[in-house]
């Protein structure tokens, strides 16, 4: 899949938007739960899957840790940005055509 | 103080088990250890852990389960024990909900798992009643004709617990095409 046509999960969604600034693991569930104002809660093993599939993909890349430091951070990547505009511009025609139609119901 | 429990669990019985594990913990016995069909708990506040469990694609030695292990460990829950290709964890209820997946496709993957198991279990069950048959035909020798019933048994089991991974899989499928999270 290289992203041509593609809907993103909410999940991939969250988490790239959640990489504009580095974070590991747990800062991202803490980010999407606050994105979302607590809609969205991620499970750790949903995250990890999405994690390796982004970094396989290069939508995001692992930082390079501290030496005393155990837990990974990762951060988005010029592709990842790519696909998270893509996206947004996919909801939006969501959004229009769904205000459109159902208003005009009205 | 240590407690120890014989229950038997089979390997699609997994949300059964971690509802027990979780019931165990609301009484105040935390668990600490599994060996099969033995469970070890130690005394905690009633209520105080939440327990999760999950089938590991490789063993648990191989990188890629250690480094899966040690993600979910940064997320704040407890790699209590594993048990063959079981891990069990635990987070303290008041730390906020715990759960492993949120996604259908994980939990489709973590049923596949259990798929394989027992399509590998059955394999080796039906290549037993094959090499009985063919000493029967072909020497009319019946050396081991008293497990006999009992291998045709454990196969009837184990085709029950795979219908029970197929309709789950089944009811997963159909929620995923309506909604994104579980």
């Amino acid at each position: 899949m290289n992203g041509g046509n593609v809907a993103l999960t909410e999940a991939v969604y969250y988490i790239l938007l959640s990489l504009l600034e580095p974070r590991h693991g747990y800062g991202i569930m803490q980010n999407v739960k606050l994105l979302s104002g607590g809609r969205v809660e991620l499970a750790a093993g949903t995250l990890y899957g999405a994690i390796s599939t982004m970094l396989e993909k290069g939508w995001i890349e692992g930082i390079p840790g501290e030496r005393n430091s155990r837990k990974k951070e990762y951060q988005i990547t010029a592709s990842g940005k790519a696909m998270l505009r893509q996206e947004l511009a996919r909801l939006e025609e969501l959004v229009k055509n769904g205000k459109m139609l159902l208003e005009g119901s009205e | 103080m240590k407690h120890r429990m014989n229950r038997l669990f089979f390997i699609w019985q997994s949300a059964e088990e971690e509802k027990w594990l979780n019931n165990m913990a609301a009484k105040g016995l935390a668990l600490t250890g599994v060996w099969l069909f033995r469970y070890e708990f130690e005394d905690s506040e009633p209520g105080e852990w939440v327990y999760r469990m999950e089938l590991l694609r490789h063993t648990p030695e191989h990188p890629e389960s250690r480094k899966h292990i040690a993600f979910i460990e940064d997320t704040g829950a407890e790699m209590v024990t594993i048990c063959k290709n079981w891990v069990y964890y635990r987070k303290r209820r008041s730390d906020g909900d715990f759960m492993l997946y949120s996604e259908h496709k994980d939990l489709l993957r973590q049923l596949t798992y259990v798929q394989i198991l027992l399509m590998i279990l059955m394999v080796v069950l039906l290549s037993d009643i094959f090499v009985q048959g063919y000493m029967f035909y072909q020497y009319h020798s019946l050396t081991n004709a008293g497990t006999l019933p009992v291998i045709v048994l454990l196969l009837v089991w184990l085709v029950h617990g795979m219908v029970q991974v197929l309709r789950r899989k089944k009811m997963l499928r159909k929620e995923q095409q309506m909604y994104e999270h579980t």
